[in-house]
């Protein structure tokens, strides 16, 4: 049975309903307009006597038994609606509020050091921390959201060392169009190279990154033999291949020199053109025969006709690789179209006598041109729905104009990452 | 006996130009559909100006693509 202080709320202040009240807890209820100076409210609570706060219902009296009210409360006859006990109020020390916030704040503080620490100490994806061969690098390969994911990249060159660590284990679908040669072995080299550009990752020695669309399927269609050279019906062919196939991207790092002024190919420009209405974008390189800066060459053939991207290469610092062809022939066609790495550029490469390591350092067109068919693949990924010829259109848009250097020699600049 | 590779124009009656290529004794080799290109072989030379109702061009086939 508990005791103490009670605030009851009553239902009315009627006599009647006062003298139940009265009688039921047992005490004398003094109203609170008789309170005086001589007769205070605590003295006459104290005394085991209740006092009536008329203004507010609420009657406060000492000493009860809590089971009681409760039964006074359930009982709807009973003038008693409501009760608790009364409640302790202190003086606000202020003090004693700053020393509470103190404390929570030092709590919080806790909490913050905590977070600093996890943040501080939380693993960081490996890919800010990867290196990059520097045509990567000028390309912008760091801001890449995409991979070149789902996106069919072919590589017409002289094959792929399948054997190569960076490729053994990746699936890859290939043809030879070269007779009693393979597609999945490449004793030159230059398609393994070329391979790697577009479609390789990290390097299995060091780590580097040199490939651009890492994820993207890589085909390959072996039409130069292992001397490096091939065919117009050969590449015809693989082409014809690579469409009926619908892949996206075909990858030619080949060329054929043509004379000031001539031509581009009827055949070429067919087959292009063919290729953009099955939604099939054709990269070729501009070709390898300028001595710049005096001597620049026209672009070869097929990067001249104007239903193939051709790309010319620059170096390091960001000049026309000397051996770079030029769009000397634009009232014909055979204009550049863009720029992209082409010098001394580190890529897969066929371990062997000659070449101790799995990559090796080249230079070329060739080289440049690898880099437009993986950058083409991550446009694909990042805009499904957009045409090979769009995509061409987004490649020259979004390339960026290199001081100093012409049109002519670049296009519409080096291309980049977006 | 060399290689040549053929442009085709659009709508052409296939089966008429083998005919007519198997009259002068060229030999039809391969249809490169999805591109609209055929490859022949010949002892003589031949030119558009010899299927001009067929083709748009006639190249010979050339080894001299490189990397």
């Amino acid at each position: 049975m508990e005791k103490g202080r009670y605030i009851v709320l009553l239902r009315n202040q009627e006599k009647k309903s006062l003298k139940k009240v009265e009688n039921e807890l047992q005490v004398s209820i003094t109203s609170s307009e008789f309170l005086s100076k001589e007769n205070r409210s605590f003295e006459v609570i104290n005394n085991d006597n209740g006092v009536l706060y008329k203004n507010l219902g609420v009657v406060v009296v000492e000493n009860m038994d809590e089971d009681q009210l409760k039964k006074a409360v359930k009982d709807d006859s009973n003038p008693i609606i409501y009760f608790e006990k009364e409640r302790e109020f202190f003086p606000a020390d202020e003090m004693k509020i700053i020393s509470e916030l103190k404390k929570q704040s030092a709590e919080i503080l806790d909490k913050i050091n905590e977070l600093e620490q996890y943040l501080n100490n939380k693993p960081i994806p490996q890919k800010n921390f990867v290196e990059m061969e520097w045509g990567l690098k000028a390309v912008g390969i760091e801001k890449a959201l995409y991979t070149g994911k789902g996106i069919d990249v072919c590589i017409l060159d002289t094959g792929l060392d399948l054997s190569h660590p960076d490729f053994a284990s990746r699936e890859i679908e290939g043809k030879s169009f070269i007779e009693g040669e393979d597609w999945d072995k490449d004793p030159n080299g230059h398609g393994t190279h070329c391979a790697g550009i577009s479609a390789g990752n990290l390097r299995s020695d060091n780590g580097k990154r040199y490939g651009i669309a890492k994820d993207c399927n890589l085909k390959i269609a072996k039409v130069l033999s292992n001397k490096g050279s091939g065919t117009t019906s050969s590449v015809v062919d693989a082409i014809d291949w690579a469409i009926s196939k619908k892949f996206k991207v075909l990858s030619l790092s080949l060329a054929a020199p043509v004379q000031l002024n001539e031509k581009p190919s009827v055949l070429f420009e067919t087959v292009g053109m063919r290729a953009l209405e099955n939604n099939c974008l054709i990269i070729a390189a501009a070709g390898n025969d300028s001595s710049r800066p005096s001597i620049p060459k026209p672009v070869s053939a097929p990067a001249n006709s104007v239903s193939i991207l051709a790309v010319a290469a620059i170096d390091g610092q960001m000049r026309v690789a000397k051996f770079s062809n030029g769009g000397l022939n634009p009232s014909t066609g055979g204009s550049i179209n863009v720029c992209a790495p082409g010098v001394d550029i580190m890529s897969s490469y066929p371990k062997s006598a000659k070449n101790k390591n799995y990559y090796f350092g080249l230079s070329g067109t060739s080289m440049a041109t690898p880099h437009v068919s993986g950058l083409a693949a991550l446009y694909m990924e990042q805009f499904p729905d957009k045409t090979a010829k769009e995509i061409w259109e987004m490649i020259e848009t979004n390339a960026k104009p290199i001081e100093g250097l012409k049109y002519r020699d670049i296009g519409s600049g080096l291309i980049q990452i977006i | 006996m060399k290689i040549y590779l053929a442009v085709l124009k659009n709508d052409i009656n296939l089966e008429e130009f083998k005919r007519n290529l198997k009259e002068k004794k060229i030999k039809f080799l391969e249809h490169y559909k999805s591109v609209g290109i055929v490859k022949l072989q010949s002892e003589k030379k031949i030119s558009e100006n010899d299927f001009d109702k067929f083709c748009k061009s006639i190249e010979e086939d050339k080894n001299n693509l490189t990397i």
